[in-house]
């Protein structure tokens, strides 16, 4: 049984009905969805398109109204205080245009509560490699430089939850690496983060923990399924990884490893064929 | 307040990168000198005629560009203006500040191409010797009277636009816009054979939905009740305004 402080956010019974309109029928778009989030790990969210990932983010950010459901952050329902620990990446680029990089960033950061100085926003845009784009219009930056931005908008106020649509979309191999570092770096500070990806590999690579949904509801949780995920460890200098069908097992594994001195240099859960649940 | 000022800060901003301050200053000018050229050849008095054609050109450009950018608050996806609402309205403001920033960005945004386009006005009527400015400066109160249009324009297409999309939005706010411009002159010419259902529709109208107010300004206390009426129904629509999308699903 999990702890209150274990779950960061939870999702009961998630429910979002689209009325009818003037040629649109009515439509579940989100349909009786339960989830939990453990808190500091990385949950990647996964589904073909319109299966609901988006609509159920805007919902816990309080963009869409439920139609029925509950949501819970830290064990109280969420409100407009509680969200504002939550960072958001976007799915779409929707970055303001007409303005600079710079004043994007000092704009978010002016409305937030911890404001940066002007030195630390500086060193933020240098962290970000936006230094040298700084004085140009945002619709002139590359699909990849918009993205850092939009990185580091999301994260400027330092938040303990991140929720990142499709962070990877439209992106160089070079631009996805240093995505990945940014995540994987965040991850190690501890933040929660939700991870909403197409990319089957990102999120074995990233993720604690996986949920795939269809229809609106959830088909996979990998929290609740414990035979869906095994385990790698990959001993240094190796490249085949030995794999385990259990955490137990693998642990084992493990200990035997360090005792014989033999040093391991991977240790972690990887899913099984998740591509049979879209 | 202080993140509906700054909202409305950054908004002007991209506002004025859109670079329209330039346009309207020289078009302003352009039709300043055509409008005192004209009417240097009218028999009616040369002021007076200069002084309409202004207004005329005043009052359409301002509410063009009232309706043009008012109905792009809500546009995401033109990816202009207001791209990042999601992100903002995810946490960092509320929606009812959000709307009042967009707002008070817009109208300044108003309130400056006024001010350029009545002092164009001013220094080409003076420099034409068209106007003389120590005697016939309160001719020009109705250049406030018509900025308080627009801002009452603006607020109208902002609450359409909230539900609709934007060809609606047009052509709902251009047919409301044309109806206060006509609903005195309506009632003007209703005569006593007309049923008295139209008089009484017709009468309510003007009573409410009159824009002639904003135009025919004489004096100060004209000015004032011109500015109370659209303060007046400004906060009525940015209220409704504000109902509505307080209650919208925020999907692009």
């Amino acid at each position: 049984m999990e702890s209150q402080s274990d779950v960061a956010l939870e999702l009961k019974g998630l429910t979002k009905v689209y009325p009818k309109r003037m040629f649109e029928d009515s439509h579940y778009s989100v349909q009786d969805l339960n989830l939990q989030l453990r808190a500091g790990q990385v949950t990647g969210f996964l589904g073909h398109n319109g299966a609901g990932k988006t609509t159920t983010i805007r919902c816990i950010l309080g963009l869409i109204r439920l139609t029925a459901g509950e949501i819970l952050y830290k064990g109280a329902p969420i409100s407009s205080e509680t969200v504002r620990n939550i960072g958001y990446l976007a799915e779409k680029n929707s970055l303001p245009q007409k303005l600079t990089p710079y004043e994007t960033l000092s704009f978010h950061n002016n409305l937030g509560v911890d404001k940066l100085g002007k030195e630390e926003l500086e060193a933020r845009l240098r962290t970000l490699g936006l230094w040298d784009h700084r004085k140009k219009a945002v619709r002139q930056l590359s699909k990849g430089l918009a993205q850092r931005l939009a990185w580091g908008i999301a994260t400027i106020h330092n938040p303990t939850f991140l929720i990142l649509d499709e962070p990877f979309s439209g992106l160089d191999p070079l631009a996805r690496e240093m995505m990945r570092n940014w995540i994987q770096k965040e991850q190690e500070k501890g933040t929660t983060i939700l991870l909403c990806t197409h990319e089957v590999e990102y999120a074995e690579a990233l993720c604690d923990n996986i949920v795939i949904i269809k229809q609106g509801s959830v088909v996979f949780d990998s929290t609740k399924e414990e035979k869906a995920s095994q385990w790698r460890v990959l001993v240094t200098g190796k490249t085949d990884p030995m794999v385990y069908e259990s955490y137990k097992e693998a642990c084992d594994a493990m200990s035997k490893y360090i005792s014989d001195g033999v040093e391991v240099s991977e240790f972690k859960k990887q899913f099984k064929d998740l591509t049979k649940y879209f | 307040m202080n993140k509906a000022l700054l909202i409305a800060g950054e908004t002007f901003l991209q506002f004025r990168r859109d670079r329209i301050f330039i346009p309207v200053f020289l078009s302003s000018i352009f039709i300043g000198v055509v409008a005192a050229l004209v009417s240097g050849f009218t028999i009616e008095e040369v002021t007076q005629v200069y002084l309409d054609l202004g207004l005329a050109v005043f009052n359409i450009t301002g509410v063009l560009i009232a309706v043009y950018w008012g109905s792009k608050i809500y546009q995401n996806k033109s990816l202009e203006f207001c791209a990042g609402h999601e992100t903002l309205l995810s946490g960092l403001v509320s929606r009812p500040v959000w709307l009042l920033g967009r707002f008070m960005g817009l109208v300044s945004t108003l309130i400056v191409i006024a001010c350029i386009l009545t002092l164009a006005w001013l220094f080409i009527g003076v420099l034409l010797n068209t106007i003389n400015i120590d005697h016939q400066l309160p001719l020009f109160l109705p250049f406030i009277g018509i900025t308080m249009e627009w801002v009452l324009v603006a607020a109208l297409t902002m609450l359409i636009s909230s539900f609709s999309g934007t060809a609606v939005t047009f052509f709902t706010v251009g047919s409301l816009w044309v109806l206060a411009q006509v609903s005195e002159t309506v009632f003007s010419i209703l005569t006593p054979e007309h049923p008295p259902i139209s008089h009484m529709v017709v009468g309510a109208l003007r009573q409410v939905w009159n824009f002639n107010v904003f135009v025919d300004i004489k004096d100060f206390k004209g000015l004032v009740s011109a500015l109370i009426y659209g303060v007046g129904m400004s906060i009525g629509f940015f209220s409704l305004n504000n109902l509505v999308f307080s209650r919208k699903d925020l999907v692009n």
